[in-house]
């Protein structure tokens, strides 16, 4: 008996299909487990405060040598100045066109703004996102450009972020120290000079869709950082390289295009 | 610090806005990741059934392990749906749940085959009956790697991977699996010339 004969007799042996009433009740999976799974995150994230917490009144038990407490980050001084005056909106639509520039030939791009999913919920394709007036947010601006290759996607994205009152990661005796995803694999960092001489750091790492790659630079009190990453979404596998190179990325940092 | 560097990860790949929402800008990552797995489920579930069924031998026990499967697939769910190789990963969730349940105790029974129409079974429902029985007599990890290889086509390095065992050793269990196949099925008179059209 072939090989061939084995595939054709396992193939006819479940054509019949399963008797009426064996179901594939998905609902089912999903409500007997949907509290399960909140509960069990929610349960990790409450373990991570408590360690937390555990860690800082450690630092605060009396006995401790203020030699041994550990050494504040080097915090840029309190904001006393107000919030970077700039029209975020118009920056982030900038910085969706330096994105869409940069993305090199053969990857298509997306032809519409987002992807519906059905109820009302969508996919943001190609989205821009700005700080209101007023609101207190870190976050001052954001664009997002989902790119595809093969039918597979990745997600380009650029945040630019107000600096002051956080430690600036690039200052710090070793700049990589918290760069990377905490579940990220085969991590890697490095400082990196952009073409037009900027420091950036460039932290790579590899996580469950593949490989992500991130470039960071501080200017002032204002952060950028644009990443690269596999983004899968319902019907799309996430894309498992890097779309643009590193100096690429580096030089899309250190574009002043994005400084507010 | 953290605001940057978490930026990278989660929820940032997806972003999900209800149109009914005020600002038009509200996102719901849960209800993308279940809208996720329900479809993963619609698409890939009837198979994966079909591929338990080859596994133990009866629809309704194909289907508790199918469940048990998909269930540990929606608690890893967050963790795994942007996995590239999802099927794959669901393939190997299957198999490890047939192969540790048939370790416990209540699951070393022979599965109880469901039991024909009445009256003579026709030739297809014999054939199946009879590889149903062959497929039982093989050692677990052997039907396994038969049903991996020759009925979801994959590749040795495939299989090797589901089954968390080595290329070899996938190698070997094909080899054994495929001659016991020909003696039991050669023994029952099935061969490809009257089995097989």
């Amino acid at each position: 008996m072939s090989e061939s004969a084995i595939r054709e007799l396992l193939t006819r042996a479940v054509e019949p299909g399963p008797p009426p009433g064996v179901p594939l009740p998905v609902d089912d999976v999903l409500a007997r487990n949907g509290r399960r799974l909140f509960r069990r995150r929610v349960g990790r994230a409450g373990a991570a405060v408590v360690v937390l917490l555990a860690a800082g009144l450690v630092t605060l038990l009396p006995g401790r040598s203020p030699s041994a407490l550990p050494t504040p980050p080097a915090a840029t001084p309190p904001a006393t100045s107000a919030t970077p005056v700039g029209d975020y909106r118009a920056r982030a639509a900038t910085a969706l066109r330096l994105l869409t520039v940069a993305v090199p030939r053969g990857y298509t791009l997306p032809e519409r703004d987002e992807v519906s999913l059905g109820e009302g919920a969508s996919y943001a394709l190609r989205e821009t996102t700005w700080r209101e007036p007023g609101r207190p947010a870190k976050e001052l601006y954001s664009a997002l450009l989902e790119v595809q290759f093969d039918g597979r996607a990745a997600v380009l994205t650029v945040r630019v972020s107000d600096l002051r009152g956080a430690a600036n990661p690039l200052a710090a005796a070793d700049p990589c120290e918290g760069a990377f995803d905490p579940d990220g694999q085969e991590r890697e960092c490095r400082m990196w000079s952009a073409g037009n001489g900027t420091p950036v750091r460039i932290a790579g790492w590899k996580v469950i869709t593949g490989p992500v790659r991130q470039a960071v630079r501080v200017s002032g009190d204002t952060l950028v950082m644009v990443e690269q990453a596999g983004r899968p979404r319902p019907g799309v596998y996430a894309l498992g390289r890097q779309v643009l190179s590193d100096q690429r990325l580096a030089d899309l940092a250190a574009d002043p295009e994005l400084l507010p | 610090m953290d605001h940057v560097n978490r930026a990278s990860v989660g929820s940032r790949y997806i972003r999900v806005r209800h149109k009914e929402a005020g600002a038009g800008r509200g996102r719901d990552p849960a209800a993308a990741r279940d809208q996720g797995f329900r479809d993963f489920y619609l698409a890939r579930g009837p198979r994966l059934r079909s591929v338990a069924y080859l596994l133990c031998g009866d629809w309704h026990l194909a289907e508790d392990l199918v469940q048990a499967a998909f269930t540990k697939l929606y608690l890893a769910w967050p963790r795994i749906y942007r996995y590239e190789h999802l099927d794959q990963y669901a393939h190997r969730t299957l198999v490890r749940t047939f192969l540790s349940e048939r370790r416990r105790a209540w699951r070393r029974e022979d599965p109880v085959r469901e039991v024909p129409e009445a009256g003579a079974p026709d030739g297809g429902t014999e054939d199946r009956l009879v590889l149903l029985d062959a497929l039982a007599g093989l050692p677990d990890r052997q039907r396994a790697t038969v049903v991996l290889r020759f009925f979801e086509d994959m590749s040795v390095a495939q299989a090797a991977e589901v089954l968390g065992i080595s290329e070899g050793a996938v190698k070997t269990h094909t080899s054994r699996a495929l001659a016991a196949l020909r003696t039991r099925l050669g023994s029952l008179a099935l061969v490809e010339a009257e089995g097989l059209r």
